[in-house]
């Protein structure tokens, strides 16, 4: 069989072998970083009990710090632009379309784009320092030292990071949620032709209790995947340090399509 | 200081060749200091890596306690590791650590200790430096970045201290050093080998700055 005969041979120059074989290459990478990438969220979990030693905690609080505490301001300036710009759109939704349109707007801002965002910011910020610090000590031999001292590198460096950027993101949810509310509030009653009154009622009444779970959980998802793939690609990395600044641009384009399709994954799981 | 564990079986080279080298058959007794001289620095880390059991040698094999650390499961090899003392080339300090940090973290982990508990085994082990004319107090508390060569592998052999181990694995502590600072380092390494009956030291070494005539101990030469 000719095609066959031409796989055994990796016969490049027959034109519809070079396409799938290009094809094939092209997926090899994602498929190998997604594998990585869920290695390593089963040794987190396996490994979940060294959160009981101190030294552990102390680098998950660090964790949790750098993802959700340090950029709160930005987050929240961010946020309350975001919540004036629908206040916006929600003015002119209500008064072409009624108040169903204005309700599903409010219920697209806080269920979608406030994990969406923060999944964005937690990648741009968290993926790619993990990616750069990982890949640092790798280079430096510093995981080996780890390894010589008798303490688990899974335990001490992987754990803390992905349930950090796990409870970060959810952090983060939460001020984006509080800034798009205090924003949109406050600005409506100032700025725009929609009362405080009526932007309250219609946002207290588009939102129930699983809506206010639905996005932190959806933040911890994207905060365990960029996570993840930031410490494969950090990992992963070759010896010279030129190399570094390549796995932190894999990190931000392979955790881009991962927080795009967990989105669009679990917005179709529960629409 | 925590007691020091009984000193198990100690190390043990069978038919072992590495990169380019080839140590043989060796055995280092229990207690003994033990030079194992290399043509190079790759070569003194391949050693160690093989005895850790990170690496697996070329050929033969390399035992700690009487145990292949290459052939056990991870947690149970860590576990080993943990009783060992080692000083990785130039001290194997975490970046992300200060040298103070970096000296507590071992002990810290096993015994899930503040830093405040071990205060008292720190200030003994910085004292021990002080004796012999050194004064880590001066850079203890800065980033490993900040340090020379010189004070990361100190930082490294306090590491050690504090563990309190039975064997000592020093990897190219004395390469690239002034010879003042060799001689500081390896009367420093000694004293704690004369501590504790029994521990036996090992120094991996490529330019230990001295002749393999003038070591006390056993001397195992890396053939190429």
């Amino acid at each position: 069989m000719p095609l066959l005969a031409a796989v055994e041979r990796q016969d490049t120059k027959l034109p519809l072998f070079a396409f799938f074989w290009n094809v094939a290459e092209y997926l090899r990478r994602p498929v190998m970083v997604l594998t990585g990438a869920l290695i390593i969220v089963y040794s987190a979990i396996a490994y979940g009990l060294t959160l009981r030693k101190r030294v552990v905690r102390e680098v998950l609080y660090k964790q949790i710090y750098f993802t959700g505490v340090q950029p709160l301001m930005e987050v929240l300036l961010l946020a309350l632009l975001v919540g004036y710009l629908f206040v916006v759109l929600m003015v002119q939704a209500d008064q072409v379309a009624g108040e169903e349109s204005s309700r599903i707007l409010v219920h697209w801002l806080v269920m979608e784009l406030s994990p969406l965002a923060c999944g964005m910011i937690v990648l741009s910020r968290s993926g790619s320092a993990i990616t750069a610090e990982i890949a640092g000590m790798q280079q430096k031999g510093e995981i080996r030292s780890i390894q010589l001292m008798g303490i688990d590198p899974e335990g001490y460096l992987l754990v803390p990071r992905v349930f950090g950027v796990a409870i970060g993101t959810m952090l983060l949810s939460f001020w984006f949620f509080l800034g798009c509310t205090i924003g949109g509030l406050t600005l409506s009653a100032l700025f725009s032709a929609m009362s405080f009154e009526r932007f309250f009622d219609v946002f207290a009444g588009s939102l129930n209790l699983v809506d206010l779970v639905y996005p932190p959980l959806k933040g911890a998802m994207a905060g365990i995947g960029v996570a993840a793939i930031g410490c494969h690609h950090g990992l992963h990395v070759p010896a010279s340090s030129t190399e570094t600044p390549k796995a932190v641009i894999a990190t931000i384009t392979h955790g881009t399509f991962f927080v795009l399709i967990i989105n669009t994954l679990m917005m179709m799981v529960f629409a | 200081m925590p007691a020091v564990p009984e000193p198990l079986e100690t190390l043990a080279f069978h038919d072992f060749v590495g990169t380019g080298f080839r140590i043989g058959d060796a055995v280092v007794p229990a207690g003994g200091e033990c030079l194992v001289l290399t043509e190079t620095a790759e070569q003194a880390g391949e050693v160690l890596n093989c005895l850790a059991g990170l690496q697996t040698p070329t050929w033969g094999r390399v035992s700690l306690f009487g145990r292949d650390l290459g052939s056990l499961p991870s947690d149970e090899r860590l576990r080993v590791l943990a009783q060992i003392g080692i000083v990785p080339r130039d001290g194997g300090l975490l970046t992300v650590l200060s040298a103070s940090q970096n000296i507590l973290l071992p002990r810290q982990y096993r015994s899930n200790a503040r830093a405040e508990d071990l205060e008292d085994e720190r200030e003994e082990a910085l004292r021990f430096c002080e004796a012999v004319g050194e004064a880590p107090r001066e850079w203890i508390d800065l980033p490993p970045d900040y340090l020379s060569q010189y004070q990361r592998r100190l930082a490294g052999f306090l590491r050690l201290m504090l563990c309190q181990p039975a064997v000592c694995l020093y990897e190219n502590l004395l390469g690239n050093l002034h010879t003042r600072q060799k001689e500081s380092l390896l009367k420093l390494t000694r004293q704690f080998h004369q501590r504790q009956p029994g521990r036996t030291s090992v120094y991996l070494e490529f330019d230990p700055g001295l002749r393999a005539e003038d070591w006390p101990g056993l001397v195992l030469q890396a053939i190429p």
